[in-house]
């Protein structure tokens, strides 16, 4: 096929594969996708739609002033400045809002139902001739009281109080938010407050940045009105965006140091800039089919997977870098494909090893590792296909043979061979180095949590604590969870767990609870306690008695006990729906798969193992800490991808052998990849490194590197020219991934430092410990 | 009118009695009523039991042997429109009256009376009439008739127009008393 043909080919496919993607590409950030299908995964979707709520859409806004009437006004400024916001879904500065009546026509008619949560306990000491008595005074005096004839109307009808222990409960369960003038304040008094929610999530980051900016605008102009007020906040998007901003400087900062390093590398050995985008090319290849089948065959894709996959096209770039290096070297008279043609043997090799070890990832039972490894499957054998076969159409017969390029490959070759004298002492390293691994091991200081992985602006967070402390609110980060196959189910599961976190919050353990149970009881115990009170024996004329000896008129109350003998219908999940009270439910009961799953919400947990142990007998209820959980997820994460490299490297090992059919050859290969893993583990050992999950993978993506330039220099030993060519490939492979992923190690954020330091570092041990590979295993060498 | 808007303070002690259909007999009870214009007012009751309500701007308190109430009058719409309405009757605030309620006023000989139906919702749903007596600046009988029929009528001895409260004074009347809950 002509070089034109090839190349229009590879252009319409890219393009045609882009088209695609662009069309179709829905990129998933579910990290239930790495966790095996099951019950766990259902507790990892919650957490998502939780970390999606409006809990963490909620933003506080504490304006302090010189008094707090000036506080209370420029609060009143700045919550009409941002009301009409598109990005404000509602933003609330008093507690007015609570509508009694609607609490009355759903609840009052319900009263019986909703008498205790323990019917079969607290009933009789409420029934009670003393319980009736002192009811009974109770309301004698209510009736002195001056709004009394605003009451009446209920009392008349309540002569129990049940409808009044309701409200009285319900607003307990609340932490009290004191007001001045209708303006929400802090318990001290010093700061008037403003909450509000944003329409969009806090990891939609530009909608956040965006909305950010004109907060900070709205602040700026009710300061200039308001000499003297200062206006902090707390949100979970500040803490977002400032992360995000901040990795995207590093990134910008440490890009153009790489870009300008990788310029510099292709000028000096390829004399063209060029050069990079051809040796790019396999890659991107790679990446479009990669993401093409993958949407073909998922219906989508994990972010994590196509980042991760795209990185691994670090790999796939050697290939070409090495082609086009020997291309160079070979001198006018070779033609690309002659040169391809006699590398085939190596590419070819060096692809499906890195194939191979993925190949443990699509069995695995996690949905993500699946893709993954389907997406490093297909990618490199694409980028593999490109190399050989499209890649030699595009590039230039070489003019000269850069004398630069020419003496470096010399250097290299010459002083690989001075090496061969001190292949004891060689072989002495590479055992030394495989002992300190091994002995490593044990002492690797293995951190899990996620929060170590970012750098959160320490100004920001003492805001954030700061804000947080003026107003008592409930944990998101920590609440129990009842899962039912029903709502009927799931809603008795949260009674049972009520009434073990109300005996906690009697003992002080917790300083309060948040339940749907103060909403909505399961619909057994509301029938517990109509049954109850009907069953009790001479239930109106005991009442009749009690009031009447306080000084009621006998048959006052006669009215009241229809409502118990003809209530409406028990309360339901679809009633609440129904009403104004709707909004609360999407952070109390949200469907998980076909259950339903109901949240209760703590403050103030003085100990968490008095909350496990209270609830530990439970069936179908769960304690649930946030970040422990996410933590964990993480961690399979990183103990599954460790496994996956032991699988991987049986996997190289056996298609080494396959090719070479002798040890000595497939060691030499496999070796530089284990050295590197060796010295590495040794060296983060050593100094303590707290290592995570993106140490292990940046560890899979050098381990590929590692046996790639085993696998080149053991093919072209045998050919001295050859060999010093494939020095210098490996040579400026080498220092194009310093350059792309090891400049990583200077940023600021310790996740991309992880990067960084382990792919900087392990590339260049690579470098050194292929031809040390080669040395140490040869029995002779030329 | 005037003089009760122009009165530095007043002090008086009442007697209240609540004849309710739902009560045997008439519900009395006896207390001491503060007022400073415009807008503080105290009610202490010493028998039958102690309780004690107290309006002070935005903020009011109620307190009483089962336990304290605090409200921030601005976040809570029912018990601003009672006390608005209830704070009227005292200040001589005309206007602020004549907004609220349907007014009727009488003499005779030293003797006044004032008859008032409220106008708006939702007091005019549990009030149907307010009937004032007095006569000069003090007011000695108030009673109020409820929709449904019930009434209370407050008397008012000892009343003294012309108290110049002392800040200890203030502080003491205008503090919710430590009550022991039954």
């Amino acid at each position: 096929m002509s070089n034109p043909t090839r190349r229009a080919i590879l252009i319409v496919a890219v393009v045609a594969m882009a088209a695609f993607c662009a069309s179709r590409l829905d990129i998933g950030t579910d990290v239930t996708n790495f966790m095996p299908d099951g019950g766990r995964a259902k507790l990892a979707s919650l957490s998502r739609k939780l970390a999606n709520s409006e809990l963490t859409r909620t933003m506080t806004l504490s304006v302090g002033a010189p008094t707090l009437d000036e506080a209370v006004d420029a609060a009143d400024e700045l919550a009409r400045e941002l009301a009409g916001h598109p990005e404000v879904a509602w933003i609330r500065t008093s507690m007015s809002g609570e509508s009694l009546a609607e609490a009355v026509d759903l609840y009052f008619p319900r009263r019986y139902y909703f008498a205790t949560s323990d019917p079969e306990s607290e009933l009789p000491d409420l029934l009670s001739d003393d319980g009736l008595q002192q009811q009974a005074r109770r309301m004698l005096a209510e009736l002195r009281q001056p709004i009394a004839p605003f009451l009446k109307p209920l009392t008349m009808r309540d002569p129990l109080g049940l409808f009044r222990r309701m409200l009285d409960t319900a607003r307990a369960s609340q932490p009290s938010l004191p007001t001045h003038r209708d303006q929400i304040v802090s318990a001290d008094g010093q700061f008037a407050l403003i909450l509000l929610a944003t329409v969009h999530s806090h990891f939609e980051s530009e909608t956040q940045a965006n909305f950010l900016d004109d907060l900070s605008a709205a602040i700026d102009r009710v300061t200039a009105r308001n000499p003297g007020i200062e206006v902090e906040a707390s949100g979970a998007n500040r803490i977002a965006v400032h992360a995000e901003q901040s990795i995207k400087r590093d990134i910008y900062r440490i890009g153009a140091c790489t870009f300008v390093g990788v310029a510099i590398v292709f000028l000096l050995f390829f004399r063209s800039l060029g050069a990079f985008l051809l040796t790019s090319m396999p890659a991107m290849f790679g990446i479009a089919c990669a993401t093409t089948l993958g949407i073909l065959f998922f219906g989508g894709l994990d972010g994590l997977t196509i980042a991760f996959g795209t990185a691994l096209m670090g790999v796939a770039i050697d290939y070409s870098i090495h082609v086009l290096n020997h291309h160079t070297l070979d001198g006018a008279g070779t033609s690309a494909d002659e040169t391809v043609a006699r590398l085939r043997p190596s590419l070819t090799l060096g692809a499906t090893t890195t194939m191979a070890s993925f190949a443990g990832l699509v069995l695995t039972t996690s949905p993500a590792f699946r893709e993954l490894g389907f997406f490093a499957i297909v990618g490199m054998a694409a980028s593999l296909l490109a190399t050989i076969y499209f890649l030699p159409a595009f590039l230039p017969r070489p003019r000269a043979i850069p004398s630069l390029s020419r003496q470096v490959a010399r250097q290299l070759g010459a002083g690989v061979h001075r090496l061969e004298r001190h292949r004891a002492w060689l072989r002495l390293l590479v055992g030394a180095a495989l002992i300190a691994g091994v002995v490593a091991v044990p002492h690797l200081n293995w951190v899990d949590d996620l929060s170590r992985l970012g750098s959160a602006d320490p100004e920001i967070m003492a805001e954030e604590a700061r804000v947080r402390s003026r107003l008592p609110t409930f944990e998101t980060g920590r609440f129990v969870i009842a899962i039912g196959d029903d709502a009927e189910q799931a809603l008795q599961k949260n009674d049972r767990v009520h009434g073990r976190l109300s005996h906690l919050q009697r003992e002080g353990a917790i300083g309060g609870v948040r339940s749907l149970h103060q909403l909505l009881p399961s619909r057994d115990l509301q029938q517990r306690n109509l049954s109850a009170l009907r069953e009790t024996p001479n239930l109106a004329a005991r009442v009749d008695r009690a009031f009447h000896a306080v000084g009621f008129r006998s048959g006052a109350f006669a009215a009241a006990f229809e409502d118990l003998d003809s209530p409406p219908p028990p309360l339901t999940l679809d009633d609440l729906k129904r009403s104004s009270l709707a909004p609360l439910l999407t952070t109390l009961a949200l469907p998980i798969g076909d259950q339903l799953a109901i949240i209760t919400y703590l403050r103030e947990v003085q100990s968490d193992e008095a909350v496990e142990a209270a609830l530990a007998d439970l069936d179908g209820v769960v304690f649930f800490e946030q970040r422990k959980f996410i933590n964990e997820v993480y961690a399979e994460f990183r103990a599954t991808s460790l496994r996956q490299i032991l699988v991987g490297t049986i996997l190289v090992s056996a298609v080494l052998m396959l090719r070479y059919r002798r040890v000595r050859p497939a060691l030499a290969a496999l070796l530089p990849s284990l050295l590197v893993v060796a010295v590495l583990l040794a060296s983060f050992a050593a100094l303590s490194v707290e290592m995570n999950l993106l140490h292990v993978i940046a560890l899979m993506m050098i381990m590929g590197m590692g046996v790639d330039y085993g696998v080149f220099l053991v093919d072209s030993a045998d050919d001295a020219e050859g060999f010093s060519a494939t020095m210098l490939s490996l040579l400026i492979s080498c220092l194009t991934t310093v350059l792309v992923f090891g400049t990583l190690a200077i940023s600021e954020h310790p996740a991309l430092r992880a990067i960084g330091v382990t792919t900087g570092g392990g590339v260049l041990l690579a470098f050194l410990f292929a031809p040390v590979s080669l040395l140490a295993t040869r029995r002779t060498t030329r | 009118m005037l003089a009760m808007a122009s009165t530095p303070g007043v002090v008086a002690e009442f007697v209240e009695t609540k004849h309710l259909a739902l009560l045997d007999a008439p519900l009395i009870t006896r207390g001491k009523l503060y007022f400073i214009p415009p807008r503080r007012l105290a009610r202490h009751t010493e028998a039958p039991g102690k309780s004690t309500l107290i309006i002070d701007g935005d903020r009011l308190i109620f307190s009483d042997e089962t336990g304290e109430q605090r409200l921030d009058l601005a976040s809570n719409p029912i018990a601003r429109v009672f006390v608005d309405n209830f704070i009227v009757l005292f200040n001589g605030d005309r206007k602020g009256l004549e907004r609220r309620y349907e007014t009727k006023f009488a003499i005779e000989g030293e003797d006044w009376s004032l008859d008032l139906r409220p106008k708006h919702a939702p007091l005019n749903e549990a009030i149907s009439a307010v009937r004032m007596v007095g006569n000069g600046a003090g007011m000695r009988k108030m009673t109020m008739t409820e929709s449904g029929g019930d009434r209370t009528v407050t008397e008012f001895v000892e009343v003294d127009t012309g108290h110049r409260f002392s800040d200890a004074e203030i502080a003491a009347v205008f503090s919710a008393p430590e009550m022991t809950p039954q």
